[in-house]
């Protein structure tokens, strides 16, 4: 029951750490770039963009990433071997990105855009916490990349285990 | 035959790493970007063409910046993957199958249908439609790219079992 149940989670965690990185390479190649590329002014154009609905995609996912990755380790932990160290690499990394995030990138990202718009701050101050952010997101999402590699990874080297040990997985 | 494998291995692996990227994307796009122009057609339809035109610099572009390079992505890396994958075990092979066949499906209902509709309602096109075609062809857009989401979700998690089982495990 506890080895279909890791089975179940590690699947999961494969398919959120995906998104994850899907939705952020977008963010990175196509959003990022609209408001970044010549602060102060481009921020306050791009807020001023009408917008009527939409889903929080960060609120949704960051998360479910960060849960997913540190139980499907719980839950695989006691029955894996070689699978161990790719488990504990994707947990840890789901929580070093999760840190990055919540400690650094969106107190960061979200005191520049709204000093921008109230203009109460140089603008080469601005456009140095921009670039700044910029570097630093960069390096979120390349930690976010092997972060889903070492998931599918944990997920195939745990499958075969499992199969090696004659248990059914999902 | 170790040679094959690790080859229809290899094809398997991008294949799961580019529709997960491309799933991702998908439904940041869906969630973030698509109700700016798709929450209340013909007006948002029209004042999104009508914003981009005054404003180029702000103007998305994704398809011809992202998902034309995106979408044959893996829609390659499903042929490979399939091609390669052939002369697997059963086991293994049914779920490669399911997983490269399902992207297929939805790579080619993404050139045939949902590109061109999009190009009509983001380019100046939409100010030549009426404002029930333009409605019409917004709603369905936004109801087809959620089954689109659900084929390739469906795909890929076959396309995950298929990497949780050993290609050689029968043979």
């Amino acid at each position: 029951m506890r080895n279909k149940l890791a089975s179940v989670f590690l699947i999961a965690s494969t398919v959120v750490w995906g998104i994850w990185c899907g939705g952020q390479i977008f963010n990175e190649l196509m959003v990022i770039p609209l408001w970044s590329s010549s602060p102060p002014e481009t921020i306050k154009l791009y807020n001023e963009i009408p917008r009527k609905g939409g889903a929080p995609f960060f609120v949704l996912f960051n998360p479910l990433f960060v849960v997913l990755a540190i139980a499907s380790a719980i839950l695989a932990w006691k029955r894996a071997r070689r699978s161990r160290k790719w488990l504990a690499l994707s947990a840890t990394l789901a929580l070093v990105v999760f840190a990055m995030l919540m400690l650094y990138l969106v107190p960061l990202v979200g005191n520049t855009q709204a000093r921008a718009m109230a203009g109460d701050l140089p603008a080469a101050e601005i456009i140095a916490r921009i670039d700044a952010w910029k570097f630093g997101n960069r390096i979120r999402l390349f930690v976010e990349l092997c972060g889903f590699m070492f998931s599918i990874i944990a997920l195939r080297v745990w499958s075969a285990e499992s199969q090696t040990t004659g248990e059914t997985n999902v | 035959m170790s040679k094959q494998f690790s080859i229809a291995q290899i094809f398997l692996w991008l294949f799961v790493i580019a529709l997960g990227i491309e799933l991702g994307a998908g439904l940041y796009e869906t969630f973030v970007v698509m109700p700016l122009w798709a929450a209340a057609p013909p007006d948002s339809v029209t004042a999104y063409y009508r914003h981009n035109a005054a404003n180029p610099q702000f103007a998305l572009n994704a398809g011809g910046r992202f998902w034309m390079f995106a979408t044959p992505l893996v829609g390659l890396t499903a042929i490979a993957a399939l091609l390669s994958g052939l002369k697997t075990s059963p086991e293994h092979r049914k779920w490669r199958i399911a997983g490269t066949v399902l992207a297929i499906i939805v790579v080619v209902s993404t050139f045939a249908w949902f590109v061109p509709n999009i190009i009509r309602l983001t380019s100046n096109d939409v100010l030549a439609m009426s404002a029930d075609e333009v409605t019409g062809t917004t709603n369905w857009w936004v109801r087809l790219n959620w089954v689109r989401a659900v084929l390739y979700f469906a795909g890929w998690l076959a396309a995950l079992r298929a990497l949780s089982i050993s290609p050689e495990s029968e043979m």
